[in-house]
């Protein structure tokens, strides 16, 4: 019924042979598949400690290696004045100085590399624990971008609803792009040259314009950045060039006391500055640094709207970390509440997750009350800005 | 000239594309298949009409998955396309193509191509299985997707490893040789191991990451706002339960033959008749 391929032994001996090649086969296969195999778990294991150490913020050796094209000198940012999608003007310099902000100039009919670029972005920026950033979108298209299409478009992306949108006349965007020194944009002539055709495309750059608090780009994301490069690269911007502010953010609620967007702010001669907790469902730590360039003070009190008991706790981590009444601070100096050597303990009323902020208002004896915005990172972000604060003043006592 | 579904940074359109080294491939399979039969060797039983069917619709099936659109879009748009594909690719074209193939075709090309050794020893079950899950993980691997799909020669790859792999998973299933295939209950136990289980493995890691894996697709012009991560979650959902369809009913199929296998009267055997038990 079936034809045999390969020919019956005809002595025991002779089955003895493919069997025993049978047998040498299998071992040399498993052999070959468990290398592989091996070889495999090596390679992601290399692959996935390049990420770790991608991330892991400043003193690392990887981590020279940005996402982004490194530009020296930084480039400052840029100050013109366009209209937003709801038709008021909006003027970059003064609408986004000292934030971290991230400017595109594209047109929505890009076929390719403006969705992209802003999709990637939005899934970067949707990401917990990295810094919230302005993100602002140019047209280069301002005769079928009407602001009702632009704002359309750039909803459609993961947070798009947070994205500015501006338009103006074709000299005034120009103008726009030569203020933040990219390539001005260009009607392309169609495929059949035909100058009136409704289907032209836009040449224009295709770098996003990375920003920082010290008012520089310092560096620029190219076409064919990942979102992975930007969650990268957005904390170490922050911490590099964060210049003390963290990142826009929304304005406390309520009270009196001054306050400044973003982990930072000051009354009198006190700052507060670099505020952050980890995400977390009833209590967490706030770390703080609190410059004095006046006269001695004291903190004398922590309050929260969004907290119920809050605590100074000072001292040695595992020996000596006690709860205190109050804080001494020294005029003409820092006091930091740091890893290891003291914190903000704070019984939250409702979780806070990493992306949100947590206002925490400071009442100093003699400066008054300051309101502070806390940054809530995400566990591992909190770690990594712990290491890389690891060398702060002096500790509060 | 394209000849094979690649990355490609064009804008996605409906327009039709042609690919005429999947043409090829295809009509080559095919040719073969049909020609080999003017040469079935003397005294071989009549192939069933069903057998060619079935051969037929896994070469559709191939077909389907590999050109355009799918294969453009599974080449460089789309992780859920590319899922698509490697789905249709195990799961329908090489189960069909597999029961479609008679036994003297496979015994005549496995013995041309002095494989028959090799391929009776891949295919136990415990080797079938984990060389088409080291395929599945290797090939799905981002470094792989990555640098593969982006060139018509690493794409093509591609596609010939999953045919093999899933042809490979199949054999002692519902293949043609006999003595590869174990009883009903090990044939069930291990496709549902190899073809259910362990998938669901980076079907996980691709619906759960916080970020895409495939650059490929991440950076690929957009279609209809279909955003990089949802479309990978889409495609990991895909990886873990786009095999039930046919892997429950082919598991059910096995049980209930093993369960009509045992109602059946055992048959003595010739010596059993010539030596009945005291």
């Amino acid at each position: 019924m079936t034809t045999k391929t390969e020919p019956a032994p005809s002595s025991p001996t002779e089955a003895a042979g493919p069997e025993r090649n049978d047998r040498i086969h299998l071992v040399a296969l498993l052999v070959a598949i468990g290398g592989v195999v091996l070889l495999a778990i090596t390679a992601i294991a290399l692959l996935n400690d390049d990420d770790s150490t991608s991330t892991s913020g400043l003193g690392d050796d990887a981590a020279d290696a940005w996402g982004g094209a490194l530009m020296s000198p930084g480039k400052d940012r840029p100050d013109f004045t366009l209209t937003d999608t709801a038709g008021r003007p909006y003027s970059f310099a003064d609408e986004t100085r000292g934030e971290l902000t991230l400017l595109f100039f594209g047109y929505t009919n890009c076929p390719d590399i403006c969705p992209v670029q802003m999709a990637v972005l939005a899934d970067a920026l949707d990401t917990p624990g990295v810094p919230r950033a302005n993100a602002v979108f140019v047209t280069t298209d301002p005769e079928r971008d009407t602001p009702e299409r632009l704002r359309h478009w750039l909803d459609q992306f993961e947070g798009g609803e947070a994205f500015v949108g501006l338009r103006g006349t074709l000299d005034e965007v120009a103008a726009a792009e030569q203020a933040a020194d990219v390539a001005v944009s260009t009607r392309l002539p169609t495929d059949d040259g035909d100058a009136a055709d409704a289907d032209y495309e836009v040449g224009h750059a295709a770098e996003i314009m990375a920003y920082t608090p010290d008012d520089k780009a310092h560096l620029a994301y190219p076409s064919g950045v990942r979102s992975e490069d930007w969650i990268g690269d957005l904390p170490r911007m922050m911490d590099r060039w964060g210049s003390g502010t963290d990142s826009a953010t929304a304005s406390p609620e309520g009270g009196d006391a001054p306050a400044v967007e973003g982990g930072s702010a000051a009354v009198g001669d006190i700052t507060v500055s670099d505020a952050f907790a980890a995400a977390s469902d009833d209590l967490t730590a706030v770390y703080v640094t609190i410059d004095n360039a006046g006269e001695d003070d004291t903190l004398v009190g922590v309050s929260s709207p969004a907290a119920g008991d809050i605590t100074l706790m000072s001292g040695e981590d595992g020996a000596g970390m006690a709860e205190v009444d109050d804080v001494d601070v020294p005029g003409g100096g820092t006091t930091a509440f740091a890893a290891g050597a003291g914190h903000i303990m704070v019984t939250l009323d409702d979780p806070v997750e990493a992306g949100d902020t947590l206002p925490l208002e400071l009442e100093f004896d003699k400066a008054g009350s300051v309101t502070v915005d806390v940054q809530i990172l995400s566990w591992n972000a909190m770690v990594d800005r712990i290491e890389s604060d690891g060398s702060n003043g002096s500790s509060g006592s | 000239m394209t000849w094979w579904c690649a990355a490609s940074k064009e804008p996605w359109s409906w327009a039709f594309r042609a690919y005429p080294g999947i043409w090829l491939f295809m009509g080559v399979l095919l040719a073969g298949y049909l020609l080999a039969f003017r040469h079935a060797p003397a005294g071989s039983a009549p192939t069933d009409r069903r057998k060619r069917w079935a051969f037929v619709g896994g070469w559709l099936m191939l077909w389907l998955s590999t050109d355009w659109p799918l294969g453009t879009l599974g080449a460089g748009y789309l992780a859920t396309a590319h899922m698509a594909q490697y789905v249709l690719y195990t799961m329908a074209a090489a189960p069909l193509l597999m029961v479609g193939i008679p036994e003297w075709m496979m015994r005549r090309t496995l013995s041309r191509l002095r494989a028959y050794r090799t391929v009776r020893l891949l295919a136990k079950p415990l080797i079938a299985g984990m060389v088409f899950n080291l395929v599945l993980l290797i090939t799905h691997a981002p470094i792989t997707v990555d640098n593969l799909r982006t060139n018509e020669a690493g794409s093509f790859l591609l596609d010939v490893v999953w045919l093999l792999s899933a042809l490979l998973l199949w054999l002692p299933v519902c293949g043609p040789l006999d003595e590869v295939k174990p009883s009903y209950p090990v044939r069930g136990v291990y496709l549902f191991l190899a073809a259910g289980l362990v998938p669901m493995v980076p079907g996980g890691f691709l619906t759960f990451s916080d970020t895409p894996l495939y650059a490929v697709y991440e950076l690929a012009p957009r279609i209809g706002g279909f955003d990089a991560l949802d479309d990978q979650q889409a495609a990991g959902a895909i990886m873990k339960i786009g095999n039930l369809p046919l892997l429950w009913p082919v598991l059910a199929a096995l049980f209930m033959r093993w369960g009509n296998e045992d109602k059946k009267p055992s048959v003595p055997t010739p010596s059993e008749t010539a030596n009945p038990p005291a």
